[in-house]
């Protein structure tokens, strides 16, 4: 009986196989892409400013009219959220100030109607992260490290990439970071520099010694943020 | 089978212990769960073919392509509108409440996070709680999100049709039955609520019964008998040296539980007296099946229930009682009541004799006598009244007799009305109170689930949770507390003193209700603002506890005849559903019970002779024959279990419980009738010839002892276990310690904190009130039964239990096993992502987000304590597990408002362990921070302000956890100490760092010696195994011999 022929490749395979080794070396293209587009800022949402159910103005309230980051966002020193202010919050002034604006309509159906004002959030971390506001606004971190200049935003928008690396590069090196604790809500503070400094140098010793005094020894082990 | 075990055992390697009859025949089934990470089938998918897995892939890919360009969808914030004065959003409130399960008061802190109780601990100042809590407090919690509570009230229309009605249609509808509550009849659950009691008052006419359907009234009846009242007997086992305990639960089942744990625990806290000079106390028992206190007893003898009467009359007779009829005693028994007696003798006042739910009143006659003979009544037992006891104001008569008198008086009622007890599943089957409910005009029920009963009542109204309403409660010595709410009622449900106030047509609120009872009872004549919220914030009302009654001389006590009993009689037992109102529990349906480690079912437990004298064997579904009453139950042979009695948990089998609770497990209470209210005297049981899976998780996650087979002898047991005796002159008693060598550049924790945890196996009773506290604080979710017989249920801590068979006793011990945090843990070696790492303060970490789901690291942890996600079990019901999350309707959204919102809810795909609740660790970081900033000090994290979810439900306070580097703490004390080991450390050099403290019992030198082999002639043996013997027992030298194992595992039937 006549032996099967063994299974050969056919010739146009050799075609296939040059088509294919090109094929396997976009692997590590996509993949490099992939990871390019996970570090880019728009990926990382930098630059998100959703609108807001109320035109609210940060640069109004906080910068010309001066109103600290606490009077609305008053839980921040002694909880691990910052408090979105109540209704009530508003409609402190707001009963006098412009009562009648367009604007503000849905401020006034809120209030009569107790449901909330459904802000969009801007700061989303992931779930699993556990980030506490007062251990760091207790410790010297300003709200504007992680806000940036929400005091100049007429829209709030995400400033900072708010990734692990950037979390961590603070809690390497907090000495960059670091200013009196009652300068926490200033966000144009400065340190004074002295002759001859600069404003690096100056902010990295005014760091290293606050970093002494209020006890700060930021925690890189995984649980720090994730339970 | 029997061979088996006692060839294991006569050959002796000293202390033999099995987790169950699979392990001493070492059955293919047993080896698997010990040889693979997870046994066959946990790593598939059940239930789907593979046509299914790729139609839900296809679907998954296609589904993938809409998410959005932003990389996780917007969320939205929804601030307050009227922020709440003193509310701070983020930060939990604690709220001092109370709630009441079968009469019985506890004092409970609810958590809340946002207006939402997400946890319930104890009461750090209330007599019963103390801070500690039981399974079923921990559980509530639950009950409060459960999908399945009534959320409507319903009626019948004209037709007999159950359409949804409002509270104004009952209102207009109630109006039909007098204010004074004329033609009214009444049957409640058991409730000693001071307000509950005062709106009775206003219903003057309404004839009111009380049902149980467990509880230890035949304590009360035997009280009446003797001393003409039917008074409560507290037992103060703390006072005690010798405690009795006679067909009773003390640490699991019973409802002041927690009191009788903490209690006893006083009495062994050996570590508490380093000199070892402390005494300890010895707990005797007698009872019908093997419970968990029979598993802590230091004396055991399981008896049929009709001879738990003869033993208990016998020690009366022995100690100079009356002499009973008949009490003729099995001679190997006579030894044991001789000895007993003897030991009750000697200690005179310092010991309590105990009877619990499950014995008669006779039985509860003669612990009580004895008490009286022995001068305990005054030292460690104490009586009380209860005024609020609705059948007080009658002729009292027992629960076992209120449902008859029920029936009769429902028979002339104008309307009914049942508040809460579920009588038409619980009542004894002869009493047909269905029927009696179908004839009843007007039915009124009011409880939290459209229950059996509610089917056929006229009016079901939802009764609310007691974290939704106003309410007041009694503890055992009738101290008062106020049930206070934290959160409005979820369904618009009323509470029972509403409805009452409903129907003396007053319709005040709970608030007000409870206020006025206050100023009227318990505040009388000092009632003020101040110390209103003084009793609501203490969570007691201070001085409300009322004396113990003084008794005479108790009447002469009349010779009872001895209960006949047959050749196989069945008990009734309670596991931890209770009376079955906790069926829809999930939490609860998947907690392994204590001595059987069943999840999901309730099973016939039978002793291994009695199964195999009829063939059957674990699984097997059999029919137990009462009269002509059969009953199909599934066998479970549990070691320890008295030859000649079965036993059937109560409250499975139920009809209408909700999706968790419906349909499982067999219904006990359909051969229950009045007459065999505790037991029955003789059952015949057929095999069906059919099977039904037993989730039972005892052989998952064994630890392998064995290791090397030639090592064998070598290791150690991985519980030590010695005797008073022996602790006293070395109290290492077996424990090994090491001092090894490392490969590792070790950590060297110079600073800060290095955490510890120390478990006490001579306190631990095996509760089991741990595994919620950690399931409610670490967001661990339920499985159901098919993926527990897959091996993957998720608790994070699981109690060990472990047989040991010598001679005729069977004893157990638990062991809690969790994430010891090795040192040198074998699981972050392996982790590919490095998604397990060790923190700077010893923890072991377990990163989910960073976890790829290799289970690398399970495989390679050699104590078995790392869960896998394989299924997005949080969210979801079990039902639709296997279905893609895109694919899922969102279904589970009440249940979400329980979780921590401290702990990550995990996904599918993450590998999960004990964090030593990182979060609570991490909490008391923040807050002492904070602290320190008011004083500019660098205080480091006090002993005792950080206690883990397990330590703090621990009734006896078995579990310490603490900083290692803080020579003050208490855990380094526990560590320190001789008889502290670790896991298995000796061998693997793992250097765990949760320790045990050796379990050490107090028996009697010479009764039960077998059991209690010293400690020296132990180690021998094993030494002499492995040096001199060259050719060990057969079963030691070829434990992986398939042709023994096959044969001895086939099944028993080819045994006999």
């Amino acid at each position: 009986m006549e032996a099967k022929p063994l299974f050969i490749f056919p010739k146009w395979s050799n075609k296939l196989t040059l088509g294919l080794l090109l094929f396997l070396h976009t692997i590590p293209l996509y993949a490099g892409a992939l990871v390019a587009y996970g570090l880019d800022p728009v990926a990382l949402n930098v630059g998100y400013a959703p609108q807001q159910p109320i035109p609210y103005s940060h640069a109004l309230h906080a910068g010309q009219l001066g109103i600290d980051c606490r009077y609305c966002h008053n839980t921040v020193e002694n909880s691990s959220f910052a408090a979105i202010p109540p209704t009530d919050t508003c409609i402190n002034c707001h009963k006098g100030i412009r009562p009648n604006s367009e604007k503000l309509k849905p401020m006034w159906e809120s209030f009569n109607s107790g449901k909330p004002i459904p802000w969009v959030k801007v700061h989303d971390l992931p779930d699993y992260v556990y980030f506490n506001h007062s251990a760091h606004v207790g410790s010297g971190v300003s709200c504007v490290e992680c806000h940036g200049q929400v005091n100049h935003m007429e829209v709030v928008a995400q400033v900072k990439p708010l990734n692990m690396g950037w979390c961590l590069e603070c809690h390497r090196g907090p000495e960059t970071y670091l200013r009196p604790r009652d300068k926490v809500t200033q966000l144009d503070w400065q340190p004074t520099i002295p002759a001859g400094k600069t404003l690096k140098q100056a902010q990295q010793e005014l760091g290293a010694k606050l970093k002494n005094d209020y006890h700060v020894q930021p925690n890189v082990d995984c649980i720090t943020c994730h339970r | 089978m029997a061979n088996k075990l006692t060839n294991g055992t006569t050959h002796g390697t000293g202390k033999k212990y099995f987790r169950s009859l699979d392990e001493v025949a070492q059955t293919p089934r047993f080896k698997e769960f010990l040889e693979r990470e997870f046994p066959v089938g946990a790593s598939e998918w059940l239930g789907a073919s593979r046509r299914t897995v790729l139609k839900i892939l296809g679907a998954s890919a296609a589904l993938a392509g809409l998410a959005s360009c932003r990389r996780w969808p917007a969320e939205q914030l929804a601030p307050y509108a009227h922020r709440p004065a003193n509310r701070s959003d983020g930060v939990p409130v604690h709220y001092a409440t109370a709630t009441e399960i079968g009469g019985v008061g506890i004092g409970l802190v609810a958590k809340s996070y946002d207006g939402r109780p997400t946890k319930i601990e104890g009461n750090v100042n209330h007599p019963l709680s103390a801070g500690a809590s039981s399974t079923l407090i921990q559980a509530s919690v639950l009950d409060l999100y459960d999908p399945d509570r009534s959320r409507n009230l319903y009626s019948h229309d004209k037709s007999g049709k159950s359409i949804i009605a409002t509270w104004d249609e009952f209102i207009q509808a109630s109006e039909k039955i007098p204010a004074d509550g004329n033609g009214l009849v009444v049957l409640s659950e058991a409730s000693r609520s001071p307000s509950i009691a005062a709106l009775r008052k206003k219903l003057p006419q309404a004839k009111w019964f009380e049902y149980e359907a467990v509880s230890t009234d035949a304590q009360r009846a035997a009280a009446k008998k003797l001393y003409g009242r039917p008074l409560r007997a507290v037992p103060s086992i703390d006072k005690a040296q010798v405690v009795v305990a006679v067909e009773a639960d003390l640490f699991a089942g019973d409802l002041d539980c927690i009191k009788y744990s903490r209690d006893f625990a006083a009495g062994r806290k050996l570590h508490a007296s380093p000199d070892r000079s402390s005494t300890m106390n010895r707990l005797w028992c007698i009872e019908s099946t093997f419970s968990n206190t029979g598993a802590n007893a230091d004396h055991r003898r399981g008896v049929k229930p009709s001879e738990v009467f003869t033993v208990a009359g016998a020690l009366l007779q022995t100690l100079g009682g009356t002499p009973l009829e008949s009490t003729k005693l099995d001679p190997s028994l006579r030894d044991f009541v001789q000895k007993l007696a003897a030991d009750l003798e000697a200690h005179k006042g310092q010991s309590v004799l105990i009877a619990g739910a499950r014995a008669s009143a006779d039985v509860h006659a003669i612990t009580a006598s004895l008490n009286e003979l022995l001068g305990n009544v005054g030292k460690t037992v104490h009586y009380y009244a209860d005024p609020e006891d609705p059948r007080s104001d009658t002729d009292w008569t027992p629960h076992s007799q209120q449902l008859q008198a029920f029936n009769d008086a429902a028979t002339t009622a104008d309307a009914l009305l049942i508040i809460g007890a579920n009588i038409a599943y619980t009542a004894p089957s002869d009493l047909k109170i269905p029927e009696t409910l179908a004839k009843a005009k007007l039915s009124i029920h009011l409880g939290t689930h459209r229950d059996e009963t509610a089917r056929l009542c006229t009016w079901h109204l939802p009764q609310a949770h007691y974290l939704e309403a106003w309410g007041d409660v009694r503890t055992f010595d009738s101290t008062v507390s106020i049930t206070q709410p934290l959160i409005e009622p979820i369904f618009g449900a009323k509470s029972t003193i509403e409805i009452l106030s409903i129907l003396s047509r007053e319709k005040k609120s709970g608030y007000d209700i409870v206020r006025e009872t206050a100023a009227a009872d318990y505040l009388a004549g000092r009632f003020s603002e101040w110390n209103w919220k003084k009793s609501l914030f203490d969570g007691l009302v201070a001085g409300s506890a009322r004396a113990p009654e003084t008794i005479g001389k108790s009447d002469a006590f009349t010779i009872l005849p001895a209960p006949s009993g047959g050749d196989l009689e069945l008990t009734f037992i309670t596991d931890k559903l209770h009376d079955g109102r906790y069926a829809n529990n999930g939490w609860l349906m998947e907690l392994p019970d204590p001595m059987t480690r069943l999840t999901w079912d309730n099973a016939l437990l039978i002793s291994e002779a009695d199964a195999k004298k009829r063939g059957i064997w674990n699984n097997e579904i059999v029919t137990i024959t009462v009269g002509s009453t059969n009953l199909d139950a599934t066998i479970f042979v549990l070691p320890g279990q008295p030859v000649g009695s079965v036993a059937l948990a109560l409250g499975y089998g139920r009809t209408s419980a909700g999706s968790v609770g419906n349909a499982v497990g067999t219904n006990a209470y359909l051969l229950r009738t009045s007459s065999n209210y505790l037991y029955i005297p003789q059952v015949t049981l057929a095999s069906t010839g059919r099977k039904n899976d037993l989730a039972s998780v005892q052989d998952h996650n064994v630890i392998d002892a064995v290791g090397a087979k030639r090592k064998k002898a070598l290791i150690p047991e991985l519980v030590v276990e010695g005797t008073f005796a022996d602790y006293v002159h070395k109290p290492a008693l077996g424990t090994r310690k090491v001092v090894s060598l490392s490969m590792f550049n070790e950590h060297k924790y110079d600073q800060g904190h290095k955490w510890g945890l120390a478990i006490d196996l001579t306190t631990c009773t095996g509760c089991s009130a741990c595994v919620i506290a950690c399931q409610a604080e670490n967001n661990i979710p339920i499985v159901g039964k098919r993926q527990v017989l897959g091996g993957r249920e998720m608790h994070w801590l699981r109690i060990d239990r472990y047989f040991k068979h010598e001679g005729d006793h069977t004893q157990a011990l638990h062991q809690p096993v969790m994430c010891f945090h090795c040192e040198n843990a074998p699981c972050e070696e392996v982790c590919p992502v490095a998604a397990t790492t060790h923190s700077d303060e010893g923890l072991n970490m377990m990163t989910y987000n960073r976890c790829i789901g290799t289970r690398y690291c399970s495989n390679n942890c050699p104590y078995k304590v790392r869960r896998f996600n394989f299924f997005d079990f949080n969210s979801g019901t079990i039902e639709n597990q296997y279905i893609p999350n895109l694919l899922r309707a969102e279904k589970s959204e009440l249940i979400h408002m329980q979780k921590n919102p401290e702990v990550t809810v995990r996904s599918r795909g993450v590998m999960e362990k004990c964090s030593y609740c990182v979060q609570r660790i991490e909490g008391a970081r923040i807050k002492l921070r904070a602290e320190n900033r008011a004083t500019a000090n660098d205080a480091r994290i006090a002993d005792g302000s950080i206690q883990t979810a397990c330590q703090q439900s621990c009734p006896t306070g078995a579990i310490v956890f603490g900083d290692l580097n803080d020579p003050h703490a208490r855990v380094t004390k526990l560590h320190a100490l001789a008889q502290s080991y670790g896991l298995l450390d000796p061998e693997l050099n793992t250097k765990p760092r949760t320790q045990f403290l050796a379990k050490v019992r107090n028996p009697l030198p010479d009764l039960d010696a077998e059991l209690y082999r010293s400690e020296d002639e132990a180690e021998g043996f094993y030494w002499q195994h492995t040096e001199h013997s060259a050719t060990p027992p057969a079963e030691h030298s070829h434990p992986d011999d398939h042709s023994h194992s096959a044969s001895s595992a086939s099944t028993p039937h080819s045994a006999h």
